[in-house]
């Protein structure tokens, strides 16, 4: 409606004065020449140059831009929202197969190394793998150093040697 | 579209003034006609999709639902095993493993059967003639392999041939083998315990296998949308006992070893902690491989340790000298005089040899092992009190443990015993009465911890991964039985016998050990009286200055001149061997140097 108000405008403009890159001001002085010079011949209406847009239009046209800066936000939110629980689920997915991965190499390490003590055990039994079980006569037990008997010497800080130092201190 | 209505504009006026009157009633019809034709094709476009909706989502939108469901939802079994058993070092001793059963449906092999069975047969290590053979059979469901591990399963997972078919379930796999069998049990194809610990603590164990939907995405990979709290938190704790595996070990070869020497029946080695009644070792031969259950003897499955009585012979004799001393009926300077013989009720009891010692104090009636002697001591008392102090010990009732089918031991009828003099006599050399090894070592027990009859008990606790005790069973409360005097005299006195004695083959260099051999006649299993069968054992204490350890040996039906000196006496010893180096029990005195002296 503004738009084709403001065409019509412009063409009947043109109507009455041709130059196009003339500036507006200049254009009202033409005009009011031309209101002057025409006078005496025939009542010219004076035209408004632009419609006033109504008050209604303009707040609407304000809650419009309001509006649409809203919904880019919420579209960009939602978006990313989105975008965040597919990835999520994808990491999820990701580490709860590393989980059972993990899980499983922990019941085969645990269940292969008992396999292995087994074995190991049964084949320190034989008798040709030279191997002697346990015997009280090899173990030596060290006795319980009675605390009273243990002087700790004084510890003195280490003092500074009184001598004159003979090297000079700087360079 | 504006160009056209321009045209028709323009073209209005002029036929207007031709057909004034004609043209405006067709004009208006035309459209009308159109418009309606556009509004049924319209609507009839929007009833048929109305329609289509109508039968989507309520006619069959129930079916609808559920294949979706069921081309989104998977099924996961989250890995909850049955409780893990370890030992008290922390070695396992039961854990579960899932494993597959793989199955086949030849009539959805997308390939041909030979093509199938050849790449099978490359994964399951089979001839794939015999693979063709089981798919020709049948059409559909053929079991093709029991039990198969992970990576097998995932391996023919990742064929992605149609037509195949793994199910999960779990197996109790027991690493050690037949080591702590007759400890620990095993369970049934059911996942039940059926014997030992995976019997008894079934509650500990179990847990319940939780089946959780999850969707998934159209490449499969899971969503966790539905899934409910804290199902990946699983607690991780495992049932801990107080086994020792290396002692076991050791206990179980040197047992097998005088098994085989002697060509014995049977045999059992129980090593308890006196502090505390927590068993460290407790041996059944010949025992049976959990994980092959199926194959063994049923008689296998029983713990003979507490499951089947016998009679202690003189491995009790310490047991009545400490009721005689409690009574007060005799000191341990008491003398007694052994001729070899002596008649109660028209019986003649001799000694196990037949050999008299002549006048023994108590201390050497128990080195002698004589029986003259110990029925004379026991004749001291009333045979009524002598009865209430054997019910008082737990004779006639099954010992309180934590592990299952405990045997309850066998005490006369009062009334006979009483009535009898044969009764208590017998009994005084530990003919008469019976009991199971078990509670013989939980009897020592309390003549090692001065006077107090513990609970026998394997099971620690549940321990987190850190070996951190979250649980721990309520023992009940040490009963005193005897006073720390008498029990010291008594060890003492059971020392004397490994010194001097009948138990010199139980001697370790540089240790005080107490102990007492036993040889007792089998009773009949038919009928009464006693076959010619012996049952030999031997109970060692160690270390006599502060009792820590008992450890019994007791082998059945041994073929020779045996005794508990010769064929269990040496198993103890080297149990108390590693006992020593295990627990790091410094010696009591000095060991003898053997090397020689240098000569001038």
């Amino acid at each position: 409606m503004v738009v084709a108000s403001k065409s019509a405008t412009h063409t009947r403009r043109r109507k009455v004065s041709p130059i196009a890159t003339v500036t507006s001001s200049h254009i009202k002085a033409k005009t009011l020449e031309l209101k002057q010079s025409n006078s005496s011949d025939r009542t010219v209406t004076i035209l408004p140059s632009s419609q006033a847009t109504p008050p209604w239009l303009s707040r609407l046209g304000i809650w419009q831009q309001r509006v649409s800066v809203v919904t880019f936000v919420l579209v960009a939110t939602t978006l990313a929202a989105y975008g965040w629980t597919v990835y999520d689920q994808h990491s999820w997915n990701q580490a709860y197969r590393k989980l059972v991965l993990l899980q499983r190499n922990e019941r085969q390490l645990t269940t292969e190394s008992e396999e292995l003590k087994q074995h190991i055990a049964r084949q320190a039994e034989k008798p040709e793998m030279g191997l002697t079980p346990p015997d009280p006569a090899q173990v030596i037990f060290l006795p319980e150093p009675k605390s009273s008997n243990i002087t700790v010497p004084p510890t003195k800080p280490p003092s500074r040697p009184q001598q004159p130092i003979l090297t000079p201190l700087g360079y | 579209m504006t160009r056209l209505a321009t045209q028709r504009a323009r073209h209005r006026p002029q036929s207007r003034k031709k057909q004034p009157a004609n043209n405006k009633i067709r004009g208006s019809k035309l459209p009308r006609f159109r418009l309606l034709l556009v509004w049924c094709v319209l609507l009839a476009g929007i009833l048929g999709l109305i329609w289509n909706l109508y039968q989507l989502q309520i006619r069959q939108g129930p079916m609808l639902l559920e294949k979706a469901r069921q081309q989104q939802m998977v099924y996961l079994r989250p890995f909850i095993p049955r409780r893990p058993i370890i030992d008290r070092a922390g070695s396992v001793l039961a854990l579960d493993q899932p494993v597959y059963t793989l199955y086949a449906h030849p009539k959805l092999f997308k390939e041909s059967k030979e093509t199938m069975a050849e790449r099978l047969a490359a994964i399951l290590n089979r001839s794939s003639a015999e693979l063709l053979k089981q798919f020709r059979a049948r059409d559909s469901g053929i079991k093709v392999a029991l039990a198969l591990p992970e990576e097998i399963a995932e391996q023919i997972s990742n064929l992605h041939a149609n037509g195949l078919e793994l199910i999960q379930h779990y197996s109790r796999l027991y690493p050690q083998q037949s080591l702590a069998a007759d400890v620990v049990g095993y369970v049934d194809v059911n996942r039940r315990g059926q014997a030992g610990i995976e019997y008894s603590q079934e509650k500990l164990l179990e847990r319940p296998e939780q089946t959780i939907k999850l969707s998934k995405t159209g490449i499969g990979a899971l969503m966790p949308d539905h899934a409910p709290p804290g199902f990946l938190q699983s607690d991780g704790l495992q049932l801990q006992l107080t086994l020792d595996s290396g002692l076991q070990r050791i206990a179980q070869s040197s047992l097998d070893q005088q098994l085989q020497k002697f060509g014995a029946k049977r045999g059992s080695v129980v090593v308890m902690d006196v502090r505390d009644g927590s068993i460290l070792t407790m041996v059944s031969e010949p025992s049976y491989d959990p994980n092959e259950y199926y194959k063994s003897d049923l008689k296998l499955f029983q713990n003979w340790a507490l499951s089947e009585l016998y009679e202690p012979g003189s491995t009790f004799k310490p047991l009545n000298v400490a009721i005689a001393l409690e009574a007060g009926v005799i000191k341990p300077n008491s003398q007694f005089e052994d001729s070899g013989q002596i008649k109660v009720g028209g019986w003649t009891i001799r000694n196990a040899e037949g050999e008299h010692h002549g006048l023994l104090d108590i201390s050497q009636i128990l080195q002698y092992s004589s029986n003259v002697g110990m029925v004379q001591v026991m004749q001291k008392m009333q045979p009524a009190d002598y009865y209430n102090w054997l019910k008082r010990l737990g004779l006639g009732q099954s010992v309180a443990t934590d592990l299952p089918f405990v045997a309850k031991s066998h005490l006369p009828d009062r009334k006979q015993f009483i009535t009898y003099p044969i009764q208590p006599a017998t009994a005084a050399f530990g003919q008469g009465i019976s009991l199971t090894p078990l509670q013989l070592v939980q009897l020592h027990g309390a003549l090692a911890n001065g006077g107090k009859i513990m609970m026998p008990h394997i099971v620690r606790g549940l321990v987190d991964s850190k070996g951190n005790l979250a649980w721990q069973p309520s023992l009940p409360a040490a009963q005193q039985v005897f006073s720390l005097k008498t029990t010291q005299t008594v060890v003492e006195m059971m020392e004397k016998v490994v010194e001097v004695g009948t138990g010199t083959p139980a001697q370790i260099p540089g240790y005080r050990i107490a102990g007492k051999t036993g040889t007792a006649q089998e009773a009949n299993s038919h009928g009464g009286g006693y076959s010619s069968a012996q049952i030999v054992s031997f109970i060692g204490i160690i270390p006599v200055e502060s009792p820590r350890y008992v450890v019994l040996a007791v082998v059945d039906e041994p073929i020779g001149n045996v005794f508990g000196a010769t064929v269990a006496a040496p198993i103890v010893k080297s149990v108390m061997e590693a006992l020593v180096t295990v627990e790091g029990i410094p010696p009591s005195q000095p060991v003898a140097e053997s090397t020689p002296k240098p000569t001038p």
